[in-house]
C-alpha cells in the first residue's frame, strides 16, 4: 500500500507528468506508423507501380514504417533496422503482427463456413447433385479463397506437415467437390483458383527439407486444420476439454471400456512432449546389419510425420525430404498426383520392448504404397538403427524433448490370446493382443502405451487333388475381416494423445 | 469384422429407409434432421439456473420412432423364430429401431460424410472409435424395453415330439429343420472361461457362447412349451450405437456333456445382443452338487429318453497334429441302437508364435528376402467343435473325417461376468 502511495505522490508531481506525457506521446506516434506485412511475402518496390523494381521480398511479419500512403493501393514505408525505403501494396499491412492463434482461429471459422454451405452426404448428395443458391455459392467462394489465402499465411508462420497437408487437402476438396462441368460460376471460379494454386503448394514443399540445427526453428504445430476442427465440434456437442473421453461409447481401442479413468499428468506436460511409430503389421522383426549397428525396419499406417517432423524441429535435427511419383498403374486422379514420399534424418529415439527401452535412431522413413507393398519405390517403412540387437520385439518407438532415464522405465504387458468360434470349417479368426503400459519416470503413472493386436485366421487345409495333407493352419488375416490395431499413445497433460495408428491392414 | 457388420447394418438400414411410406418420409427426413441437429448442438452448460433438460422430439416425429420401436418388436418376433443365423437385428439401439436417429449419429461422426469436410480424415466407411452423441432421451429406451419383454415367451404346452419311423435327428448348424435334439459346443477348459458358483447344494456355470444361439433357445422354448423372460439391459447412457443387450431367464432342462459323460442341470440364465466386452453373449446352467467339471457340450431334447444310455469315450491322440495345433483332444459320444446319430466332439488350441526375421539376399524374384531365426510362442487359445454324421446326401460343410459340423465355440475376448 506504501509503494502504491508513493507512486501516486510521485505521479502528481506536474513535472513528472509533462515528462511522461511527451515520451507516451512519442511511443504512440512510433506504434501509430508500425505496420507488419500479412502476405506471406511481399513486394517492395521503388515506385508506386506494379510495375516498378522490386527492391526487396520481405516474409510474413516484417516491421516497417508506414511514411505516407500515396493512393488507396501504394503505402510508402521503411524499414526500422536497414532504413530500407520503398513502395507496398497497403492491402498486406496490419497493425499488429500476424499470430498462428490467430490465423488458425479464422482458418476455423471460414473452415467450418464451407462445411455449412455444403449439403450433407445423407441421400448421397453433394454439390453435383444439390447445387447451392447463387448466394450460397457467392458464400463459398468468399469463404474458399480467403481460407487458401490464410492457409499460406499460416504455412509462412509455421513450415510444417501439417500446415502443408492442410493446404494440400484443401485445394484436392475444392477440386473434387466442385464439379468440372458446374454451371455455378462463383464456385466455378474457386474450382480454378484451387487449381492455379499448384505452384504455391510445390513451393511449399520444397520449403520443408531444414536443418533445424541452424537458426530459430519455425514456430511449431502439433494438429491439423481437421483436428482442431474435430475438436470443436465435440466440444459442441459435450462440453468437455479437447481429448476427454467420449460419455459413453467405444473408446480409443475399439473395445468399451468406457468407465475408464484419465490419468493423472505425468512426465509430458507443460513443454515436455514425445512423438512416435508404433510398429506393424505383423511386427515380425526383420533386422539386418548396418554400419552404425543392426537395423531394423517398423511398417506403419497413418502418417506419424506430421509430429516427427515437429520433433526434428524441437530437438534440433536436420530433414530432408524428397519425393518421387508413384508409377503410373498407382496414379489415379491427374489432379491429385500420388508420391513415394522419404524422409532421411538422424533423430535419437527409444525403441519400447517387453524388457524396457532401447536407444537407437531413427534413420529414415518411407511412405510409399503401403506397410504390405512390394511395388516399385518402396514399401511404408521407417528403419531404425541400434548399436546391438535389441532382446524383446519392438512394440514402437518414440522421440522426446525430456530426459529419459532407461533405468526408470517400467514396462508392463498384458497378454491375450482369443479365437472367435469354430462355427466355421473354413477360416476363423484367432486374435493376439498385447497391451503396454510404460511409466519413463517411475512415478506410477502410464507416460505411454501400445496395443499391438493382430488377427490370424485359423483355416482348414484345402483337399489337395488326389487326396494328401488335411487339417489346421494359422494364417494372416486379410481385408476387411482384419481387425489388427497397432497404436501408440502418449499420457500428455493427463490425456491419451494418439502419436501412431494403424488399423485393419495385414500383410499376406 | 465389426467395420464389415456395420457396413452391413448401414446397408440394412438404407433398405429400410427406402421401406418406409412416402407419408413418412417427410417425416423420418425430419427425424433426422432433427437429431442431427442435437448431435451438432453446442453443449448445454447446466447450472443451478439453467438445468440441463433432455433433447425433446416434436410429437408427430416422436409418434414415428414410436411406430417404428414397435415394427421392429415384429420383426424382432419374427427373427427369433426364424432362420438361424446372425440377422444383426439386435445391432445397436437405432440402426433398425430409429433409421433416422440412427442415421443422423452416422453422419455427424464419419468425417467423409461432411462433418469436418474440407478436412476429412477418415476414409469413407464409419468407424465406430468415433463414437459420438447425444443420450437418447428415456422415453425411447422405455418403447424399446416394452418392444424387447413383448419379445417374452409365456408359459404354454409343449408340442408333442416328433414322431420318427427311424433315427431321431440333430439340428444342424444353418438349417430350419424340425429336429429332435440340438448340441452346442462348450469350452471344454475351465479356466478363464467358465465362472462356477456354488450354494445350497446347487452349482451353476456361466461360459461365454460365442456363437449366436438365442433363436435355438427361442425355439426350443416354445417347443417345450416353456416361458422366456426378456428385459432390456439398461445401461447408464444410451445412447445411439449403444449394444441392444437383452437378458433373459428360463428354466430349461439340458445335459451337459464331459469326457466323463452326461450330467443333467438347468438353462436358467443367458444373455445375447451384445459381445462378450459388453458383459454379453454367455450362458448359464444350474445342476446338483459341487462339482465344477469343464463342459464339453450341452445337449437339450425334446423328450427326456433320448438322454438315457448314451456312452462317452475318449478318442485315441491323433499321431499328428495339424500345424499351429497344439493341442486336440477328442470324444465320441453314441446313443443306444443308434437312436440318435452319434457325436464328435473335437477340442483344439492353437498357438501364437512371434518370429524374428532376418534380411537376406534374395534368391529369386519370389524371395521375399528374409529368414526366420526364431519362433516363440506368447500365446494360446482353445476352440471347441461338435459334429455329427451328415443326413443322406448331405455331404457339404463335412470335414476330413467325412463329418458335419454343427456347433463350435471359442475363447472369448473378454470372460463372461
Amino acid at each position: 500500500m506504501a509503494l502504491k502511495d508513493n507512486i501516486g505522490k510521485l505521479l502528481s508531481s506536474s513535472t513528472l507528468v509533462m515528462l511522461a506525457s511527451l515520451c507516451l506521446a512519442s511511443i504512440t506516434s512510433a506504434d501509430a506508423s508500425r505496420r507488419y506485412n500479412m502476405a506471406t511475402q511481399l513486394n517492395l518496390r521503388a515506385e508506386p507501380t506494379a510495375s516498378a523494381p522490386v527492391l526487396a521480398r520481405w516474409p510474413i511479419n516484417q516491421p516497417m514504417t508506414l511514411l505516407a500512403q500515396k493512393d488507396s493501393r501504394w503505402c510508402e514505408v521503411a524499414a526500422p533496422d536497414t532504413g530500407l525505403r520503398g513502395f507496398v501494396d497497403c492491402r498486406f499491412l496490419a497493425a499488429t503482427p500476424l499470430t498462428l492463434e490467430k490465423t488458425e482461429e479464422e482458418a476455423l471459422t471460414l473452415a467450418l463456413e464451407l462445411n455449412r454451405l455444403k449439403p450433407p452426404r445423407y441421400s448421397g448428395e453433394d454439390l453435383a447433385y444439390r447445387p447451392l443458391t447463387p448466394q450460397a455459392a457467392q458464400a463459398m467462394r468468399s469463404a474458399g479463397e480467403n481460407l487458401l489465402t490464410l492457409l499460406e499465411r499460416r504455412f509462412a508462420l509455421s513450415s510444417s506437415l501439417h500446415a502443408y497437408g492442410d493446404y494440400t487437402q484443401l485445394r484436392w476438396a475444392l477440386i473434387q467437390a466442385i464439379p468440372e462441368d458446374s454451371q455455378d460460376s462463383d464456385l466455378l471460379a474457386l474450382r480454378k483458383l484451387a487449381q492455379s494454386r499448384a505452384g504455391q503448394a510445390d513451393a511449399m514443399w520444397a520449403s520443408l527439407s531444414r536443418d533445424f540445427s541452424k537458426g530459430p526453428p519455425p514456430a511449431m504445430l502439433r494438429h491439423s486444420l481437421g483436428q482442431r476442427m474435430d475438436e470443436l465440434l465435440r466440444q459442441r456437442r459435450y462440453g468437455g476439454r479437447a481429448g476427454d473421453p467420449l460419455p459413453q461409447t467405444y473408446t480409443w481401442d475399439g473395445s468399451r471400456d468406457t468407465q475408464e479413468a484419465l490419468p493423472p499428468p505425468s512426465l509430458f506436460r507443460q513443454s515436455f512432449w514425445a512423438a512416435g511409430l508404433v510398429g506393424g503389421p505383423l511386427v515380425a522383426r526383420q533386422r539386418g546389419p548396418h554400419p552404425e549397428g543392426v537395423a531394423y525396419t517398423v511398417g506403419f499406417g497413418e502418417d506419424p510425420m506430421n509430429d516427427i517432423y515437429e520433433m526434428a524441429k524441437t530437438l534440433g535435427t536436420a530433414i530432408r525430404i524428397s519425393r518421387s511419383p508413384l508409377p503410373p498403374e498407382f496414379q489415379y486422379d491427374p489432379q491429385n498426383p500420388r508420391y513415394s514420399t522419404r524422409y532421411e534424418l538422424q533423430l535419437p529415439i527409444w525403441a519400447i520392448t517387453e524388457n524396457g527401452l532401447v536407444q537407437g535412431k531413427l534413420l529414415h522413413v518411407n511412405n510409399a504404397g503401403g506397410a504390405c507393398s512390394d511395388m516399385e519405390g518402396g514399401r511404408t517403412d521407417a528403419l531404425v538403427v541400434f548399436p546391438r540387437p535389441v532382446q524383446g520385439r519392438i512394440h514402437g518407438f518414440f522421440a522426446s524433448n525430456a530426459d529419459i532415464d532407461p533405468a526408470r522405465a517400467q514396462v508392463s504387458v498384458r497378454k491375450r490370446t482369443f479365437l472367435q468360434a469354430l462355427s466355421d470349417l473354413y477360416e476363423n479368426t484367432f486374435t493376439h493382443r498385447v497391451d503396454m503400459s510404460v511409466d519413463l519416470d517411475g512415478d506410477g503413472v502410464a507416460d505411454l502405451r501400445t496395443v499391438i493386436s493382430e488377427d490370424t485366421a485359423v483355416s482348414r487345409w484345402e483337399r489337395r487333388e488326389g487326396g494328401g495333407d488335411e487339417g489346421w493352419s494359422l494364417w494372416p488375416v486379410a481385408g476387411w475381416y482384419a481387425h489388427n490395431l497397432y497404436l501408440l499413445q502418449a499420457n500428455e497433460e493427463g490425456r491419451w494423445r494418439t502419436l501412431s495408428r494403424y488399423a485393419l491392414v495385414t500383410c499376406t | 469384422m465389426k467395420a464389415l457388420i456395420t457396413t452391413i447394418a448401414a446397408a440394412a438400414l438404407l433398405l429400410a429407409a427406402n421401406s418406409v411410406s412416402a407419408q413418412n418420409e417427410d417425416l423420418q427426413q425430419q427425424v433426422y434432421d432433427h437429431w442431427r441437429g442435437v448431435l451438432l448442438a453446442p453443449p448445454a452448460h447446466p447450472s443451478a439456473g439453467n438445468p440441463e433438460t433432455p433433447p425433446v422430439m416434436p410429437a408427430a416425429q416422436r409418434r414415428l420412432v414410436l411406430a417404428q420401436i414397435a415394427d421392429w418388436a415384429s420383426r424382432a418376433k419374427t427373427d427369433l423364430s426364424g432362420k438361424r443365423g446372425e440377422s444383426g437385428i439386435f445391432f445397436n439401439l437405432t440402426y433398425n429401431l430409429a433409421p433416422g436417429i440412427g442415421m443422423a449419429a452416422l453422419t455427424t461422426t464419419d468425417d467423409y460424410s461432411g462433418d469436418s469436410w474440407p478436412f476429412a480424415k477418415e476414409p469413407p466407411y464409419y468407424n465406430p472409435d468415433k463414437g459420438d452423441n447425444a443420450k437418447l432421451p428415456d422415453w425411447f429406451v422405455d418403447a424399446v424395453d416394452k418392444a424387447v419383454s413383448s419379445l417374452s415367451l409365456p408359459a404354454g404346452k409343449a408340442k408333442a415330439p416328433a414322431k420318427h419311423a427311424g433315427q431321431a435327428t440333430w439340428q444342424h448348424l444353418y438349417e430350419q429343420t424340425e429336429s429332435d435334439a440340438f448340441a452346442w459346443a462348450g469350452p471344454a477348459v475351465r479356466d478363464g472361461v467358465a465362472r462356477y458358483r456354488q450354494a445350497e447344494g446347487q452349482s451353476s456355470v456361466r461360459f461365454a457362447l460365442n456363437t449366436d444361439t438365442t433363436q435355438d433357445l427361442h425355439r426350443w422354448a416354445q417347443q417345450q412349451g416353456l416361458p422366456v423372460r426378456l428385459r432390456l439391459r439398461r445401461l447408464p447412457v444410451a445412447h445411439a450405437h449403444s449394444p441392444i443387450i437383452i437378458d433373459g431367464q428360463t428354466d430349461m432342462p439340458v445335459w451337459l456333456l464331459n469326457a466323463e459323460g452326461l450330467w443333467p442341470a438347468r438353462l436358467t440364465a443367458f444373455s445375447f445382443g451384445g459381445d462378450a466386452c459388453d458383459g454379453s453373449r454367455w450362458v448359464e446352467f444350474t445342476y446338483s452338487g459341487s462339482a465344477t467339471p469343464p463342459v464339453w457340450a450341452v445337449l437339450g431334447f425334446t423328450n427326456p429318453a433320448l438322454a438315457e444310455g448314451v456312452t462317452v469315450k475318449r478318442l485315441p491322440k491323433r499321431e499328428k497334429l495339424s500345424w499351429r495345433e497344439a493341442q486336440l483332444s477328442e470324444i465320441a459320444v453314441t446313443w443306444p441302437d443308434d437312436r440318435l446319430p452319434a457325436l464328435r466332439i473335437a477340442a483344439r488350441r492353437f498357438e501364437w508364435e512371434e518370429r524374428e526375421l532376418e534380411w537376406t539376399e534374395p534368391k529369386s524374384e519370389y524371395d521375399g528376402g528374409y529368414e526366420d531365426i526364431s519362433r516363440r510362442v506368447t500365446g494360446s487359445a482353445w476352440g471347441t467343435q461338435v459334429f455329427t454324421l451328415p443326413p443322406a446326401g448331405n455331404q457339404s460343410s463335412t470335414n476330413e473325417d467325412g463329418l458335419l459340423l454343427i456347433s463350435g465355440n471359442g475363447a472369448p475376448a473378454c470372460p463372461p461376468p
